[in-house]
C-alpha cells in the first residue's frame, strides 16, 4: 500500500516534470513600428498548438508551448498581421513590431481597436476604444473628446449636455474609477462639463469596464475607465497639434536615448473670452493642462516611467464670482520582468484635486481638496498556457480638506475658519485567475479584499442615541440633531475601519469560433463618496470618506450575455443583461445644504440603489463604412426607508428613479471613407429624457408662488436626441513632406434641437404668473479643427 | 453661504451657447389643499397690534387665481393664555387681529378651526437687529459689473445663533425678492447684505425688510425658495414638498401648508441715485 502511494507520488512528480520540461516560454513585447508606442490587447495565436494569448497594458505577453517549430500569428485591428515562423527551443525572448495597415481604397480600416468581439475570452461588459476612433466622431465646436465619445457606448449616459462626468449602467458619476496612467482623476470636465480633462492627442487607448471588473480594480461601485498616455516615439521627435475653435493643443515627442527611452509633453489652452458675448467683458472662462511622460528602458528586463498631469480652470466673473479648480498627478511606474512567465509593475502616485471659490456677495473665499498617496505593485504570472495569474497590492493614502474659510476681504463678515480635515487608508489585496478550463469554457475568477481605515486627528461627533438626523413625528420632517458632544482622535489613531472580501468571476463559453454565451458577477465596494444633492453633480461637490454614519457603500452585479461574429468578424454583435445593487447608498434629507456643511452626516439618510437593463451593440468592423449602433433599455432607482415604523423615509420609503435614469438610450455611430482624401463620421443619439420632479399644483406664501411637487423624478424631460457630421480632409495623403495636415469640420447638433437640460418652474418678474423654463445647452454648433503633425 | 449653487447656476447660464425659452408642459394637479400663511410682524418702531393671517388652498400650476378659503375661526394665544381673535374680512379669506401684543422671546400658539378640523401651530417670537443707516450703492456692480447694486449693513449677535430673512420689494419684480441667512459662518460680525438687478435705475423705490426667524423657519423658507424657483437650473436640488410648522389636529395626514411664524422687523426704504 504505502509504495503504491510513493509511486503514485513519484509518478506525479515526474510526469510534472516532464510536463513542465517540455515546455518552454515565448515571451516579449509587441510595438508599433512608425512610433514605437507599445500595443495593448494584441492577439499572440499559434494555430497548431491552438493557444493564444493578448499582451497586458505595457504591450508584454508570454506564452507557454511544448518545445518545436511553429508559425505564430500576431493581429491587431488596423494592423498587418505578422506571420513568423518560429523555432522554439529553449526559452526565447521575441519582440515584434507591427505596421498600421495603409490606408488603400480596396482596404480601407477605420482603426476601430474594438472590432471583433472576443469569443473565447470571459471578459465581457468591457469596451474599448482606440483614439482614431474617437478622432473621427464629429464633436462639439471640432473639440475632440474621448468622455463624449464613450457616451456612445450601450450602457453608458450622462445627466445632460454639458453635465460633469458620466454614468454606467445606472451607476453614480462618483462611480466611476477613471485612472489615467493609474492616477485617480477625481474631476473630469474642463469648462463645467464642455470638454473632458483628457487631451486626446496624448493618449493611446482606453478601456471602459462596465461590469466583470477583474480584482484588480477597486474603490468604486459602478465602472472602471482605464485611460493610458502614449510613451513616446523612442525614434524620431515628431510634433503634433491642433488649433481648434475653443482650444489648441500642441504635443512633442521624440527619444531620451535613441531605442531606449523617450518623452511626450502635451499642453492645451483654451482662449480666455471665448465663453462671453461681450468681448469688453473683464469677465473670463478659460482652462489650460499639462501632460508629460517619460519613459526609459533600462534594459530588457526593467523599464521605468514618470508621468503626470496638470490641468486647471478658471472662472473669473470680475467683481462676483470667482472659482477654480484643478486636478493634479504625478506617477513614477516600474515595469519589471522577473521571468519569462513573471511580469510585474510597481508604482507611486500621487494625486490632488483642488477647488476655490470667492463670491463677492457672501463675502468667503473658500477652498477644499482631496489628495492621496497611492502605492501599487501587480505581477502577472503566466503559470501556463491555460492559466495566468495576476496578484498584487494597492495602498492608498488620502488627505480630505472639505473646506478652509477665509473672508475675501476687509469688508467681508465671513470669520476665517477650518472644517476639519479627514485622513483616511485604503489598502487592498488582489489575486485572480484567467483560467482556460476547456476549449469551451474560460474562466477569470478572483478575490480582492479591501479594507479602510478612518485616522486621527480628527474631532469626532457624539449624537443622542447615535442619530445624526432627527425625526419630527409631528411636522413630518427630517432636521440636523445637534452633537452632544466629541470625542478627540490624536494623529493617526484609528477612528472606525471597515473590510470587505470582494468577489470577482467572468465566465464564457464558446458555442464555436463565432458565438459564446459569458456570464459574470462582481462585487465592489466604494469607501469615498462625492457629496452632492443636486440634479446633476457639479464641480462644487466634495468628496467625503466613510465613517460611522456614511457606510461604505457595496455593489453586486450579475450579468449575462451573448457574443457573436459574423462574416468572418465582418460583424459582431453583443448582447447584455445586467442587475446590479447597491447597499448603503445616502441620500440627503430635503434641502440640506452641503456646502461648506461641517457635518455631513446631519443630512445624511442610508438607502439603497439598484439598476437593471438591457444593452444591445451591432458593430460593422470593416470595410470603407465602420460603426456600431447601441442600445440600451434600463431603469436605475434608488430608495431610502425611514428608520422606523414612524419615519417616512424619503418619498415615502418607496423606489424612485434616479436623476440620471434614462429608459431608452439609442446611439448611431459611423465612419466612412470615401477616398484617401475624404472621410466622414456621423453620430445620431436618441434618449429618453432624464428623470425630472413636476409640480402637481402651487401656493400663495408670502407673496411669492411656491410650486408643489409630487412624488421624487415620477417625470421625464422631453427625448433627448441630436444628429452630429464631421468630415475630415487630408489635402496631400501621399506627401512625402515631414509636414503633414488635416482639416476636421464639424457640426453638432445637425437640426437644431433645443434639447432640455432642465426645466425650471418659476414666476416671471414682470407678469408674476408661474411659467414652465426649458434651458438647453447647444444649439446647432459648427467647428473647424486643423491638425498637423511634424 | 446659502446661495453659492444659484450663483454658479447663474454662470453657467453664461455659456453663449444655452438659452432659456418659455415652454408649456402638460401637468396634472393634485386634490387642493389648505395654506395658512400666518405671518406675526412686528416691525420695530409700531405697537404690532395690527397683524392678518391669510387662508388659501393650492390650485393648478398655470391657475392665475389663488382659491381664498372664508370661514374658519383664527385664535392665536400666549404662554399666559391672551387670547388674540382673527375675524375675517368676509369673503376675503383674511383674517385681521388689531390688538394683538407682541413680545420678544413670547411663544406664541395659532389654532385655525375650519370645516371641522383643527390645525395649530407653536412658534417663539424672535428679534431682529437694525439696518444700519449706510446704505450704499454702486452703480457698477451685480453679475457682469454694470448694474446698480445696493448693500446694507447689520449687526450679527455673537451670543447666539441667528438667522435673518431678507425681503426686498422693488419695482423690477412684481413679487418680493426673499433670501434666508445664518450667520454659521460670521458670529458676532457686521453683516453685508447686497441687492443688485440690470433694470435698477434712479428714482426706483426699494423696500428692505429684515426678520429675525427661527431655525426650523429658515430650514423651511430655503425649502420654499426652491420651491419657488429661486434656486433652479441644472444644478437645482431635488425639490419635494416643503411643509411647514402647522399640524392638523383632527386628521394628521391631512396638514395644511404655510407656517406661522412671529418676527421682528427692522424696514429701511432707499431711492436709487
Amino acid at each position: 500500500m504505502r509504495y503504491k502511494i510513493i509511486y503514485a507520488l513519484l509518478l506525479i512528480t515526474t510526469s510534472f516534470r516532464a510536463y513542465s520540461q517540455e515546455k518552454v516560454t515565448l515571451s516579449g513585447t509587441i510595438t508599433i513600428k512608425t512610433n514605437t508606442e507599445t500595443i495593448s490587447g494584441a492577439s499572440i495565436f499559434i494555430p497548431a498548438a491552438k493557444v493564444s494569448t493578448v499582451t497586458n497594458a505595457y504591450g508584454f505577453y508570454s506564452i507557454t508551448l511544448p518545445r518545436g517549430e511553429y508559425t505564430i500569428v500576431i493581429s491587431h485591428v488596423g494592423f498587418e498581421n505578422i506571420e513568423e515562423h518560429i523555432m522554439l527551443t529553449g526559452n526565447t525572448r521575441k519582440d515584434f513590431s507591427m505596421l498600421e495597415k495603409s490606408k488603400t481604397l480596396d482596404e480601407v480600416v477605420v482603426k476601430y481597436n474594438n472590432s471583433a468581439s472576443n469569443i473565447r475570452k470571459p471578459e465581457m461588459s468591457v469596451n474599448k476604444l482606440s483614439i482614431a476612433t474617437v478622432k473621427k466622431m464629429p464633436a462639439v465646436m471640432g473639440e475632440v473628446d474621448i468622455l463624449k465619445a464613450i457616451l456612445q457606448l450601450p450602457g453608458v449616459s450622462n445627466a445632460q449636455e454639458g453635465a460633469t462626468g458620466f454614468n454606467v449602467r445606472g451607476g453614480p458619476v462618483d462611480g466611476n474609477l477613471i485612472l489615467l496612467d493609474e492616477a485617480v482623476v477625481y474631476n473630469t470636465s474642463h469648462l463645467f462639463g464642455f470638454l473632458s480633462v483628457f487631451n486626446a492627442d496624448v493618449i493611446k487607448d482606453l478601456k471602459l469596464y462596465k461590469g466583470g471588473i477583474p480584482a484588480s480594480f477597486g474603490g468604486r461601485t459602478s465602472s472602471v475607465l482605464d485611460i493610458y498616455q502614449k510613451e513616446g516615439n523612442n525614434k524620431e521627435y515628431h510634433l503634433t497639434g491642433g488649433i481648434g475653435a475653443v482650444s489648441s493643443r500642441l504635443l512633442a515627442e521624440g527619444p531620451i536615448v535613441k531605442d531606449k527611452g523617450s518623452f511626450v509633453v502635451a499642453g492645451r489652452a483654451s482662449y480666455g473670452h471665448l465663453f462671453l458675448k461681450l468681448a469688453d467683458n473683464p469677465n473670463a472662462v478659460s482652462f489650460y493642462d499639462l501632460n508629460a511622460k517619460l519613459n526609459y528602458k533600462i534594459n530588457d528586463n526593467n523599464r521605468i516611467f514618470l508621468s503626470g498631469y496638470f490641468g486647471k480652470d478658471n472662472m473669473d466673473f470680475s467683481n462676483f464670482f470667482r472659482n477654480n479648480y484643478s486636478n493634479s498627478f504625478f506617477n513614477l511606474r516600474w515595469n519589471h520582468v522577473f521571468s519569462d512567465k513573471l511580469f510585474s509593475n510597481a508604482s507611486v502616485i500621487y494625486s490632488k484635486y483642488n477647488y476655490g471659490l470667492k463670491i463677492k456677495y457672501v463675502g468667503i473665499d473658500w477652498v477644499s481638496d482631496i489628495r492621496n498617496y497611492n502605492l501599487k505593485y501587480n505581477f502577472s504570472h503566466h503559470l501556463s498556457d491555460k492559466l495566468v495569474l495576476n496578484y498584487g497590492v494597492n495602498s492608498i493614502y488620502y488627505q480630505f480638506n472639505p473646506g478652509t474659510i477665509k473672508p475675501m476681504d476687509a469688508a467681508s463678515p465671513v470669520n476665517a475658519g477650518q472644517i476639519e480635515k479627514k485622513y483616511a487608508w485604503e489598502n487592498a489585496l488582489y489575486i485572480s485567475a484567467d483560467h482556460q478550463l476547456t476549449d469551451q469554457i474560460s474562466l477569470n475568477y478572483g478575490l480582492r479584499y479591501s479594507s479602510f481605515l478612518r485616522l486621527g486627528e480628527q474631532h469626532v461627533n457624539n449624537y443622542a442615541g447615535d442619530q445624526a438626523v432627527l425625526f419630527n413625528p409631528e411636522l413630518q420632517i427630517y432636521e440636523e440633531a445637534r452633537p452632544v458632544s466629541t470625542t478627540h482622535y490624536d494623529k493617526n489613531r484609528k477612528i472606525i475601519d471597515f473590510g470587505n472580501p470582494e468577489p470577482r468571476l467572468a465566465v464564457s463559453y464558446a458555442l464555436n469560433d463565432h458565438q459564446s454565451i459569458k456570464a459574470s458577477y462582481n462585487r465592489m465596494s466604494q469607501y469615498i463618496h462625492l457629496i452632492s444633492n443636486t440634479a446633476s453633480v457639479s464641480p462644487l461637490d466634495i468628496w467625503a470618506p466613510s465613517d460611522q454614519y456614511l457606510k461604505p457603500e457595496i455593489l453586486d452585479q450579475v450579468a449575462l450575455g451573448y457574443f457573436r461574429n459574423f462574416s468572418n468578424g465582418k460583424y459582431s454583435l453583443e448582447a447584455e443583461a445586467f442587475y446590479k445593487k447597491t447597499q448603503n447608498k445616502a441620500d440627503y434629507i430635503d434641502g440640506a445644504e452641503l456646502i461648506a456643511h461641517r457635518a455631513i452626516e446631519q443630512v445624511l439618510l442610508n438607502g439603497e440603489a439598484r439598476a437593471y437593463g438591457l444593452e444591445l451593440m451591432l458593430k460593422k468592423n470593416t470595410g470603407k463604412l465602420t460603426g456600431w449602433l447601441s442600445y440600451t433599455l434600463s431603469r436605475a432607482e434608488q430608495r431610502t426607508p425611514g428608520r422606523n415604523a414612524e419615519e417616512p423615509g424619503i418619498n415615502r420609503g418607496d423606489w424612485y428613479r434616479a436623476n440620471y435614469d434614462k429608459t431608452h438610450n439609442l446611439s448611431l455611430t459611423a465612419a466612412y471613407q470615401l477616398s484617401r482624401k475624404w472621410s466622414f463620421g456621423g453620430i445620431f443619439t436618441y434618449q429618453t429624457g432624464k428623470a425630472a420632479t413636476y409640480p402637481i399644483g402651487k401656493y400663495q406664501y408670502q407673496g411669492i408662488t411656491v410650486a408643489n411637487y409630487g412624488e421624487r423624478n415620477i417625470n421625464s424631460l422631453p427625448a433627448y436626441h441630436h444628429l452630429d457630421l464631421s468630415a475630415t480632409y487630408t489635402p496631400k495623403p501621399d506627401s512625402k513632406k515631414r509636414w503633414k495636415g488635416e482639416w476636421v469640420f464639424s457640426i453638432y447638433n445637425v437640426y437644431n434641437r433645443s434639447n432640455a437640460a432642465s426645466l425650471m418652474f418659476e414666476q416671471n418678474r414682470e407678469t408674476g404668473l408661474s411659467e414652465a423654463k426649458r434651458i438647453s445647452i447647444f444649439g446647432i454648433i459648427p467647428g473647424v479643427t486643423y491638425n498637423f503633425r511634424f | 453661504m446659502k446661495n453659492i449653487l444659484r450663483y454658479l447656476v447663474i454662470s453657467c447660464c453664461l455659456f453663449p451657447l444655452a438659452c432659456t425659452k418659455v415652454v408649456e408642459v402638460d401637468l396634472e394637479t393634485a386634490e387642493p389643499k389648505l395654506v395658512i400663511d400666518a405671518s406675526i410682524d412686528w416691525i420695530k418702531g409700531t405697537a404690532g397690534n395690527e397683524q392678518k393671517i391669510k387662508l388659501s388652498t393650492t390650485t393648478g400650476y398655470y391657475n392665475p387665481v389663488f382659491p381664498a378659503v372664508s370661514g374658519a375661526d383664527i385664535v392665536v394665544t400666549n404662554s399666559e393664555n391672551t387670547v388674540f381673535s382673527f375675524v375675517e374680512n368676509a369673503g376675503t379669506g383674511e383674517y385681521i387681529c388689531s390688538n394683538f401684543h407682541p413680545v420678544i422671546g413670547e411663544t406664541y400658539t395659532l389654532k385655525v378651526v375650519l370645516h371641522g378640523e383643527t390645525y395649530t401651530a407653536t412658534e417663539t417670537c424672535i428679534a431682529a437687529p437694525d439696518i444700519e443707516n449706510n446704505i450704499e450703492q454702486n452703480n457698477a456692480g451685480g453679475f457682469g459689473g454694470d448694474e446698480v447694486e445696493i448693500s446694507y449693513y447689520y449687526q450679527d449677535n455673537g451670543n447666539e445663533e441667528n438667522y435673518y430673512l431678507h425681503r426686498i420689494v422693488s419695482p423690477v419684480s412684481t413679487f418680493p425678492d426673499y433670501k434666508a441667512e445664518d450667520d454659521g459662518n460670521s458670529q458676532g460680525n457686521l453683516m453685508q447684505e447686497y441687492f443688485s438687478d440690470k433694470d435698477l435705475k434712479p428714482g426706483d423705490m426699494i423696500n428692505i425688510r429684515l426678520y429675525g426667524i427661527s431655525r426650523r423657519y429658515y430650514d423651511y423658507f430655503r425649502k420654499l425658495l426652491t420651491a419657488s424657483g429661486a434656486g433652479g437650473g441644472p444644478f437645482q436640488t431635488t425639490p419635494g414638498q416643503v411643509r411647514g410648522n402647522i399640524i392638523n389636529q383632527t386628521h394628521f395626514a391631512n396638514f395644511a401648508y404655510g407656517y406661522f411664524r412671529v418676527s421682528e422687523v427692522d424696514v429701511r426704504d432707499y431711492t436709487v441715485r
